[in-house]
């Protein structure tokens, strides 16, 4: 796989334009129900966090799919769907525990992200920088100073406490 | 490695022989059939006769894509005997030496031996074939045995193509294996009310008729109808294996261990043929489902390349769409898991039900009417075994939320069933 769609859960303000858009580009429908990415709220804590296909390596949806229509692109590592042959029988979205599988109520298919074929609009819209889309090593290095610099921040809070 | 033989081209085997072909380019793999048709969905032929699904988006595999696969298939063949010490299989038309047997043989539909359930008009439903002679048949007035997720569907099938429908089940509840009494009462309902007749604990004594099929008695009364639709269960196709030395387990399915091995060297078994362990409980099972057959297939196939992978076991996952209506089970049944120490927790609203069935603090079946969101996460800890005293905790803290961000759909309906107990 080499390109990861990146969530930043602390930075997502639920404004809720990634859902927007991804409704409007795969469906051109203003309806945020048929969006491929979700954003779970939870208003009492202010979480907000953008849920979206985890392109899992073994995904637990294609072992589910009882018409074998998911499968993996072997060269993206995306989870594709052969939508032709997809009765909309929902079970991938039951197995899926990333609640990342959309029901499609156009077309009557269960569809999920496809990255936008490598350019994703959730992403270009994004005004927080929640989401971004970066390749395995930037990706990694994100997470890597992103932990660093919380740990630093933790420490050094303590130390000055103590 | 000279060659593996794979029998059966339905969900197992086919897992099976693609899982080979991913790991392994040159290994000759050879798949024996009964039916001469590629691959298709069993799942979807309850659509295929509602007319939701045409002929050709039943089937998954064409022929090219087997010769792609390099898989070459000898269709169209009765599996006569298994020679387990020479490593030869006879079919109706050649002999065929294995390295390694994987059985993928099946199960088929049971009609039980009532009087004239050999008259013309009885049918079952497990193969294509199947659905077109019924659909050939042009039911009128049906009466649909057995009310598994099969009978249902076939019911609501057959109901949509505009047929008078009287499902007859001899437990006391519809779909006895999947819900409990009280769901099941609700999807009774809803069967009702779209015009399906539902009658329960009644038990099918006769098939009557002349020519064909007039008439079936019940113990209670008579129904007339032209067609009778078998969805009393099945039987594991296991006599060529019986016949070869292979162990078969006290369910009536071929006793394997973890990695699919029976117990004849060199032969493996995966699909709905074998008695497998459910992943809850621990006990032995038939999971008869599209999932885990895929599942089972790729084990046996790995540890047929020598790999050592083990089993993780079966787990139930039925979803139907009764009439628009998204009806899910996981796990176990509170019937299945007897009277122990269970806790069921509840609630409803005007057209949703949920139900979470609780053994030791942990998730062990789950039964929802007109959910959808939060059941894959639900169904997630319930694999992974977490306790809801964990669950809870982990969802407490906020620093361990973000790293466990999956829990938080789950909690949305954890929390949604809460709302609904205190307000009863």
């Amino acid at each position: 796989m080499n390109r990861y769609l990146m969530i930043d859960f602390t930075k997502c303000t639920g404004c809720g334009l990634c859902q927007m858009v991804c409704a409007i580009n795969k469906t051109r429908q203003c309806d945020p129900s048929l969006a491929r990415i979700k954003i779970w709220r939870e208003e009492t804590r202010g979480v907000f966090i953008p849920m979206t296909c985890q392109q899992c390596v073994e995904p637990s949806c294609a072992s589910a799919c009882l018409m074998n229509v998911i499968t993996k692109d072997p060269l993206t590592g995306v989870t594709i769907r052969k939508l032709d042959n997809c009765i909309g029988c929902r079970a991938c979205q039951m197995a899926c525990p990333f609640e990342a599988c959309t029901y499609d109520h156009l077309l009557e298919v269960v569809v999920n992200c496809d990255h936008c074929g490598g350019d994703p609009e959730c992403v270009k819209i994004c005004p927080t920088g929640a989401l971004q889309y970066l390749h395995l090593k930037e990706s990694l290095d994100c997470r890597r100073d992103a932990e660093a610099l919380r740990r630093t921040a933790f420490y050094g809070e303590e130390r000055s406490q103590g | 490695m000279r060659n593996i033989v794979i029998v059966g081209n339905g969900a197992a085997g086919n897992s099976a022989a693609e899982t080979v072909r991913r790991h392994n380019q040159q290994i000759p793999i050879v798949m024996v059939a009964r039916e001469e048709l590629p691959e298709y969905s069993a799942c979807a032929l309850p659509d295929y006769l509602s007319g939701w699904v045409n002929r050709k988006q039943l089937f998954i595999k064409n022929e090219e894509d087997y010769i792609q696969q390099n898989i070459q298939t000898l269709l169209g063949r009765e599996v006569r005997k298994i020679d387990a010490e020479q490593h030869i299989l006879v079919t109706s038309r050649e002999e065929i030496e294995y390295d390694r047997l994987i059985l993928a043989t099946g199960s088929r539909a049971v009609i039980p031996p009532v009087p004239g359930c050999d008259l013309p008009g009885n049918f079952v439903v497990k193969t294509v074939g199947d659905i077109e002679a019924i659909m050939l048949h042009q039911p009128r007035q049906v009466v649909v045995v057995g009310s598994g997720n099969i009978g249902i569907e076939v019911a609501e099938a057959l109901h949509l193509q505009g047929c008078q429908v009287t499902v007859v089940e001899l437990m006391d509840h519809i779909l006895p294996r999947i819900f409990d009494s009280q769901p099941a009462a609700l999807i009774s309902k809803m069967l009702t009310e779209h015009g399906i007749r539902v009658l329960t604990g009644e038990k099918v004594l006769a098939v009557v008729g002349d020519a064909q099929v007039q008439e079936v008695t019940t113990d209670q009364q008579v129904l007339k109808c032209d067609t009778v639709i078998w969805a009393a269960g099945v039987r594991q196709n296991v006599e060529n294996a019986r016949a070869a030395g292979v162990k078969i387990g006290e369910l009536g399915g071929i006793q394997v261990d973890s990695r699919m091995q029976t117990s004849r060297e060199g032969i493996y078994a995966c699909g709905d043929c074998i008695e497998s362990m459910d992943m809850l409980t621990g006990l032995p099972t038939l999971s008869l489902l599209w999932p885990n057959a895929k599942r089972q297939g790729q084990i046996a196939a790995l540890n047929c390349l020598g790999q050592q992978v083990e089993y993780e076991g079966a787990l139930s996952l039925v979803v139907e769409d009764i009439f628009g209506v998204t009806v899910v089970s996981m796990g176990m049944t509170s019937k299945a898991l007897g009277s122990g120490d269970i806790e069921i927790l509840k609630g409803h609203s005007h057209n949703q039900y949920w139900q979470v069935l609780l053994l030791n603090d942990r998730i062990v079946g789950m039964q929802a009417i007109g959910v959808t969101s939060g059941l894959g996460a639900v169904m997630a800890l319930m694999k992974n075994r977490t306790t809801l005293s964990e669950f809870h905790h982990i969802i407490a803290d906020p620093d361990l939320m973000l790293k466990a961000t999956w829990y938080l759909p789950a909690r949305q309906f954890l929390d949604n069933y809460l709302i609904c107990r205190s307000g009863e």
